[in-house]
């Protein structure tokens, strides 16, 4: 699908603000070429499959009540991902304050499911095996060990293509202080990913 | 600005993931003379690569149904609750010119409570002000002979006997 100019979304946003059947419709196109990019960022920060989705949902219908207050000054992604950083960070203080649930307990809403599934590198889930290599594992393992800004600064990168200032713009932080966020985590995981940088494959040294 | 070897752009650009395969090519070439920038523009890349071939996150197929069905729920919510209101501001319309007329009359009420503690206050303070100062009465102002009197500066001898009689 060939990329819509960078003012389609703010389009969008202004048919959801007037609402009805045609803000129904281009709240389906958001979500539609969105979806990717915020579960990506969402499950790289809380690898939790299903809380992940529910998250995502939230994140697009915050969008939707929010709409009124969107202005097109700024591009849509970093408005967008400051909605998805937002509430993942109140997952995330949620989950601090309430560290009781039982990680056996199953999911209210899907009992096959437990309440919480963590990424584990050393133990590939059964239908993932065929999919996820281990230096997969090291990388997602190395980005989850970073400090929250460090992690969002990159993920932002990757997932929804911010410029230096979007991304401070959405960490709330100085054009200079970001350079510094990614600079400090990009050296972190190179230090971390050495053993593959070069060769190519995994080596443990 | 296009990234070159010449400014310090090039790091910001390739740490942002935003460089194309013919601009790596041209940074390899400036660079090659430059072994340590070299070396650091390929583990730059290098780690480009390892996070762009992260797999994806399974986005569940039904998520834009999901959200709609949400949007619907809560503006059917909204909806119900602004009827509840309605209804409610309906029903106690008949009341609304007793609730008005006893307000208006309990701010007049203490209108008027106000203006009398008021007045009562100042005929209290007038009172204590009578008591305490003792104006002669309007007689005393026909008795010309003790204005005159009050006029007459007192004689030097008195004070003679004014002191034998202080003496004991």
């Amino acid at each position: 699908m060939p990329e819509p100019p960078p003012d389609a979304d703010a389009a969008l946003m202004l048919r959801i603000k007037c609402g009805g059947g045609d803000g129904a419709d281009a709240m389906r196109d958001l979500v539609e070429r969105w979806q990717q990019p915020v579960m990506n960022f969402i499950y790289r920060t809380l690898p939790d499959a299903i809380e992940a989705e529910d998250l995502a949902q939230a994140v697009f219908v915050q969008l939707w009540k929010t709409a009124e207050r969107y202005r097109p000054s700024a591009r849509f992604s970093t408005y967008l991902f400051t909605i998805a950083r937002n509430l993942t960070l109140n997952e995330v203080r949620r989950r601090a304050r309430h560290p009781a649930d039982s990680i056996d307990a199953s999911h209210p809403e899907d009992e096959d499911h437990p309440l919480r599934q963590f990424a584990d590198p050393g133990a590939l889930a059964a239908d993932k095996v065929a999919t996820r290599t281990e230096l997969h594992a090291k990388v997602e393992a190395a980005l989850a060990g970073l400090p929250e800004k460090q992690r969002t600064a990159l993920l932002l990168c990757r997932e929804g293509e911010l410029s230096y200032e979007e991304i401070a713009s959405v960490l709330d932080t100085s054009l200079q202080a970001t350079k510094s966020i990614i600079h400090r985590a990009r050296e972190v995981l190179r230090a971390r990913l050495k053993p593959y940088l070069r060769s190519g494959e995994w080596n443990d040294e | 600005m296009e990234p070159t070897s010449e400014n310090s752009d090039w790091l910001d650009q390739v740490q942002t993931g935003w460089v194309s395969s013919e601009v790596a090519s041209r940074l390899r070439r400036e660079l090659c003379q430059r072994p340590r920038e070299l070396s650091r523009l390929e583990d730059e890349l290098a780690l480009n690569g390892l996070l762009e071939q992260l797999p994806d996150a399974v986005v569940p197929s039904n998520l834009a149904s999901r959200v709609l069905d949400e949007i619907r729920r809560h503006e059917a919510n909204a909806e119900r609750s602004a009827r509840g209101t309605q209804r409610w501001f309906n029903v106690t319309r008949i009341f609304h010119p007793a609730i008005i007329t006893m307000l208006v009359a309990f701010a007049l009420g203490g209108w008027w409570q106000f203006r009398m503690r008021d007045r009562q206050n100042l005929a209290d303070s007038v009172t204590v002000v009578s008591r305490t100062v003792a104006v002669p009465g309007v007689e005393y102002l026909q008795d010309f002979d003790a204005i005159q009197l009050l006029r007459t500066p007192s004689q030097p001898g008195d004070l003679e006997l004014i002191a034998a009689l202080a003496t004991p």
